[in-house]
């Protein structure tokens, strides 16, 4: 994520609040001991920027590009 | 040293994320007890490291199931307090053994370490395990179907060993049941929040990573 330029971060930010915008919000994330959240806990993370918030930025990140290159069909068909 | 054909299983219950595990640990339980094989469980406030040696001196189990919070060097107990640590030098204790850990990060270090004599076979995750739950069914976790689609797989991990599979086939064989979760919301008049489901699916997937000896049967 280090290697995205200040534009492309503040898109990815946006991307990741409007895919977590759609979860219902009695849904929550357990990230181990960081504890679980709900969405609306997330967004505020992402919003601030902090390290949770900067940890799911970069799981986001890591997906959208396994779909993009493949990697998650790829995986899909080797299990 | 030999070892017994006797699943061991942790079970701290002190914050929501291991009362799921926990919850849902209950099922391998049952399976393996159906399978009329012993179970010995540390549950709660005995699920600690003093306990949890003492246990595998005493009992010699061929299959050690731990749940709890992770670290790279470490898999806690109740109240987050080690139970496994490099830092307390007593990875050795599963040594023998298979052990999958469903916690986080914990094949990152301490799996590599506790199984570099080769005798031993550990399953667990690189990154951290993450999963969805619904709120509403946080005192009922088995009656949550959001956390159901993260759980069932990684379970199987445990219920794959218990058919009698390899340590390697167990842990793909879970790896599978993550696949077909992902692939039945891809495939299903999915909800618009699959995606973030899939996403963590996906997650736990590839980091799911069987270390050591995959040829170790229990």
């Amino acid at each position: 994520m280090d290697s995205l330029k200040e534009e492309q971060l503040a898109e990815l930010k946006e991307l990741v609040k409007a895919r977590l915008s759609v979860l219902p919000k009695d849904i929550s994330v357990s990230v181990g001991s960081s504890g679980s959240f709900s969405r609306k806990e997330l967004i505020e993370h992402i919003e601030a920027g902090d390290a949770i918030g900067q940890k799911f930025m970069e799981i986001d990140l890591e997906f959208l590009q396994s779909l993009k290159t493949g990697e998650i069909y790829q995986g899909l068909n080797y299990v | 040293m030999s070892k017994y054909k006797i699943l061991l299983v942790t079970r701290p219950n002190h914050d929501l994320t291991v009362r799921y595990l926990s919850a849902w640990g209950q099922k391998v339980i049952a399976e393996a007890k159906k399978k009329g094989i012993k179970v010995l469980e540390l549950k709660d406030k005995r699920a600690n490291k003093q306990e949890l040696e003492s246990m595998i001196k005493k009992h010699n189990p061929a299959l050690i199931f731990l749940n709890g919070h992770g670290d790279k060097n470490s898999v806690a107990g109740q109240d987050d307090k080690n139970l496994v640590s490099l830092g307390d030098k007593n990875e050795e204790i599963l040594s023998g053994s298979i052990t999958y850990a469903l916690a986080c990060q914990s094949a990152k270090s301490l799996g590599v370490q506790a199984t570099k004599d080769n005798f031993s076979a550990y399953i667990g995750y690189q990154e951290d395990f993450i999963f969805y739950l619904d709120q509403t069914k946080a005192t009922r976790p088995l009656e949550d179907e959001v956390a159901k689609l993260f759980f069932e797989p990684s379970n199987q991990v445990v219920i794959s060993l218990l058919k009698g599979n390899t340590a390697s086939d167990a842990n793909l064989n879970s790896r599978k049941f993550f696949a077909r979760n992902i692939q039945k919301l891809l495939s299903s008049e999915a909800s618009s929040e699959s995606g973030q489901y899939i996403k963590y699916l996906w997650w736990n997937m590839k980091n799911q990573v069987c270390l050591g000896n995959g040829d170790y049967k229990f």
